[in-house]
């Protein structure tokens, strides 16, 4: 018996000892560096560098957990009554920052658009605070969604909405699991529910199952396997696991970051299909279907909720990289350009028209080529400028 | 307490490890303990559940052998009082709200009454197991029985709450707990628990995200021909992967005590033909389907095909029933049996053309049919209205159109598992042969157990549900 207890014990040792090995040494970001050197990528692509959290100017968790940061974005506005308030909606364009080929690093991490608008502000003296609310590949039905925590909640609503509007923006769709933590929240949860009426429209859907997923969760944590259990206290299992996890969170650090091992596989995934696929981020593309549709029922609904609850709604076409072309016919463009300047006139919504701002020389490179969306140094400071200057147009 | 969560995992290896050193005698009673305590993880309100209908099948066993003038009696009665238990708690609201639409139909609406119930969990897993017994007991395959025995037969914390739904004749002789620990059946546990959270968090919740939006009832109505069969594929490998992993951790877990379970699954989308896909898809329903209602029903009519091809679809209605209270589920039973009726025929008709039955392209046209077929059904299995099925079966079979609609990760993710699971027994047989049994003590098996917790914790979720949980 003591033998193969023996064998046991030193065989989860040693299972133990590679998995701390392989969490530690990160194998697929060294993957992937490989698979790079492979394909002869140009050693100054991909500066993607690291940006500032702030979070009294942005939401930080970047959809993972908003209520949380709107709750201290509450206690942050509260400190400048009076102050006009501007939320800044968009995708990573918003939050990253990858360095053209002239643009050196720098050990301090990069500000980005909303940061300069901000410090414009601060240092004009005029009294208006900004919030970048972003998140990658962040969908029409997430801002709505977002946009109805703010509007319901005095303390953090806000006075005007900048919505970024881009190509690839439409084909972005529903709601990450982050994000239904706002339900946790009464007066959201009851705002949402409203908007969920079954039939009513292809978000109100997105909305319905998002609550649902909620309920059901909820109803599992709170309720148990039946009815019986109904109203009584959380059960067991739920408690323990929540322990260990929070235990484990803080005391391991390697732990923590399992996370990260998943975005490494995703981006071997990534090359795989860059390198032998050639379907790149920047490949032109057309847009159809139920993404489509329930992106321009979202951005509708947006518009609806600013106006009953006094939200001036400002809408910009996000800057395009001159080299890169995201529509795959002329049909595919000028049916976005088209739509988005029949919902600025029917909607009374002001559009900016930002895709040219930031030229040629602006933008970096991503590993398959030009970089297609996010801004380098420049293009963010660039961008920050023609907003400051819009939203004095617009009196803010 | 999820398989795949961490309390379960780092609760699990002491508990086994307190297993091995209790003595024997002590073993049945512990496990019934964490068994329960395992139940009671999900709310200890309903632990009197599995144990009730213990009682009153016990009592019935009793009665049924007590009195063998009255064994149909107690028979029948204790599937009734099972059944009834069933009824009420996952059935109870379906028939309700459909016999409120029917008196609404002949003008007679009124409010509907039915309290929403959470679903007790595992109920249609342990139910079954408890007829199973009360058949078994009345066949003479059980002698003697104990209620403790009954007990630890169904309350067994590895296929507890969703399979695999075991024999008595097969677990119960194990749960004496007499074997002698085994390095080998023990490293190949860990083989399947590992594995099995693999499965989970990698290959079945890659796709969940996608098919939740997929299948939302308006976006359904948009998805072009390309979208719909693709939302089909991914769900059926979503549910695949997602109930394989749960077997495989169970089957796992029973072989860290030295118990083996039945396969519940081998690789079904290798099916030639629609019996063939049953004969590989939850196992253990398939044959407690084929032995305590096919057989029985087929051998009172056998000389009639008419009477086996209804059985055949009154017999799969019935599963999909068992899986969900929703005409989606009755649906999805009901085109296989209508597959497994179409076969018959088939069967039947190149009976006499022996040119046909064995010709080449014939295996392949059913091979192809089969996979088509089976992915047909997951979509009434899957979908939330009638509404739903027509517009996306509707896309997929006639209104054609072959743009696509969902970003290009989508169609390659659903790819790459389609690849993965066509692979599947080449590449099982190939880790058999790398990791035979003998090697546990060597250093190849742990350097694949740390990559399946590497993977696992790399694609960990909070919240990503066992779809069989809500059946």
């Amino acid at each position: 018996m003591k033998k193969p207890l023996l064998g046991v014990a030193a065989a989860l040792a040693q299972t133990v000892l590679v998995l701390g090995l392989l969490l530690w040494v990160r194998p697929l970001a060294a993957v992937n560096a490989l698979i790079d050197r492979a394909f002869r990528v140009p050693g100054k692509a991909s500066k993607l560098v690291p940006t500032r959290r702030n979070p009294d100017l942005h939401e930080t968790s970047f959809g993972d957990n908003p209520l949380a940061s709107f709750r201290h974005l509450a206690a942050t506005w509260a400190k400048h009554p009076g102050a006009k308030r501007v939320v800044f909606a968009g995708n990573s364009q918003l939050q990253f920052v990858t360095l053209a080929d002239d643009e050196p690093w720098t050990d301090q991490p990069e500000p980005t658009a909303v940061d300069w608008v901000a410090e414009r502000y601060a240092a004009s003296g005029r009294p208006v605070v900004c919030y970048r609310l972003s998140a990658g590949a962040l969908s029409y039905t997430e801002a709505l969604w977002s946009l109805l925590y703010l509007v319901n909640h005095p303390e953090v609503k806000p006075d005007a909405l900048v919505l970024q509007a881009n190509y690839q923006g439409f084909w972005n769709s529903g709601l990450r699991s982050g994000m239904l933590t706002l339900l946790d929240d009464p007066a959201f949860a009851a705002a949402a529910a409203h908007l969920a009426q079954p039939g009513s429209s292809l978000f109100a859907e997105a909305f319905e199952q998002a609550i649902q997923k909620h309920a059901a969760e909820q109803d599992r944590r709170t309720k148990g396997p039946g009815p019986a259990a109904a109203g009584t206290t959380l059960p067991a299992g739920h408690h323990l696991e929540t322990r260990l996890r929070e235990a484990l969170d803080a005391n391991f650090p390697l732990f923590r970051q399992r996370g990260e091992h998943k975005v490494d596989l995703l981006n071997t995934l990534y090359r795989g299909r860059i390198y032998l696929l050639g379907l790149r981020a920047s490949s032109a593309r057309s847009i159809s279907g139920p993404r489509l549709d329930r992106s321009r029922a979202s951005l509708e609904a947006i518009a609806a909720v600013c106006r009953a609850n006094g939200v001036r709604m400002m809408i910009y076409d996000a800057p395009l990289n001159p080299r890169v072309s995201l529509f795959k016919t002329a049909a595919d463009r000028s049916g976005y350009v088209d739509y988005l300047a029949r919902f600025s006139r029917e909607r009374q919504v002001p559009l900016f028209d930002l895709s040219a701002i930031v030229p040629e020389r602006f933008w970096g490179r991503l590993l398959d080529g030009p970089e297609p969306l996010h801004l380098s140094r420049a293009g963010h400071k660039q961008l920050a400028s023609v907003l400051f200057e819009k939203l004095g147009e617009q009196g803010f | 307490m999820e398989f795949n969560s961490y309390s379960y995992l780092l609760a699990l290896f002491p508990a086994i490890a307190i297993f091995w050193a209790l003595p024997v005698p002590a073993r049945r009673w512990y496990v019934l303990a964490l068994s329960l305590a395992f139940y009671a993880s999900w709310g200890v309100e309903l632990v009197w559940l599995p144990l009730a209908i213990c009682g009153g099948v016990f009592w019935c066993a009793r009665r049924l052998a007590a009195e063998p003038d009255h064994e149909r009696r107690w028979l029948w009665g204790g599937i009734a009082f099972v059944l009834g238990v069933l009824g009420y708690f996952k059935y109870r609201g379906f028939a309700l709200d459909n016999l409120v639409g029917l008196l609404a139909r002949f003008g007679h609406a009124q409010p509907a009454t039915a309290v929403s119930f959470a679903l007790p969990l595992g109920i249609s897993f342990y139910s079954f197991e408890a007829i199973s017994f009360l058949i078994d007991t009345r066949q003479g395959r059980v002698k003697n029985p104990r209620f403790w025995d009954l007990a630890l037969f169904v309350l067994y914390w590895p296929h507890l709450v969703a399979g695999p739904i075991v024999r008595v004749r097969e677990l119960v002789p194990q749960l004496t707990f007499s074997k002698k620990f085994d390095l080998q059946v023990f490293a190949t546990g860990l083989d399947r628990l590992l594995w099995g959270l693999v499965q989970k968090n990698v290959l079945s919740n890659s796709l969940g995200g996608w098919v939740d939006e997929g299948f939302l009832p308006r976006s359904a109505h948009l998805n072009t021909t390309i979208d719909n069969w693709a939302m089909a594929v991914a769900f059926g490998l979503q549910i695949y992967f997602d109930f394989a992993s749960y077997s495989n951790m169970a089957i796992g877990t029973a072989r860290l005590m030295g118990v083996t379970l039945p396969e519940n699954f081998r690789h079904p989308y290798h099916a030639a033909s629609p019996p063939d896909f049953w004969a590989r898809w939850h196992m253990t329903l398939s044959r407690w389907i084929r032995d305590y209602l096919f057989f029985p029903l087929n051998a009172r009519y056998q000389a009639a095909p008419g009477a086996l091809y209804a059985s055949l679809l009154g017999i799969m209605a019935l599963a999909g029933l068992w899986h969900g209270a929703g005409w989606g589920f009755i649906v999805w039973g009901l085109l296989h049996g209508l597959w497994l009726v179409l076969y018959r025929i088939w069967e039947s008709w190149a009976e006499r053309r022996p040119g046909w039955k064995n010709a080449v392209w014939a295996g392949v046209l059913w091979r192809v049919l089969t996979l088509a077929m089976v992915v047909t059904a997951w979509v009434p299995f899957r979908a939330s209205s009638a509404d739903q099925v027509l517009a996306m079966l509707g896309s997929m079979y006639i209104n054609w159109n072959f743009s696509v609609s969902y970003p290009v990760n989508f169609f390659l993710i659903t790819a790459m598992v389609t690849v993965y699971a066509a692979l599947e027994p080449l590449l099982a047989g190939w880790t058999e042969r790398l990791l035979p049994p003998a090697s546990s003590h060597i250093l190849v098996r742990p350097l694949a157990w740390a990559a399946c917790l590497f993977l696992f914790l790399a694609f960990d979720e909070r919240g990503a549900k066992f779809i069989y949980f809500q059946f």
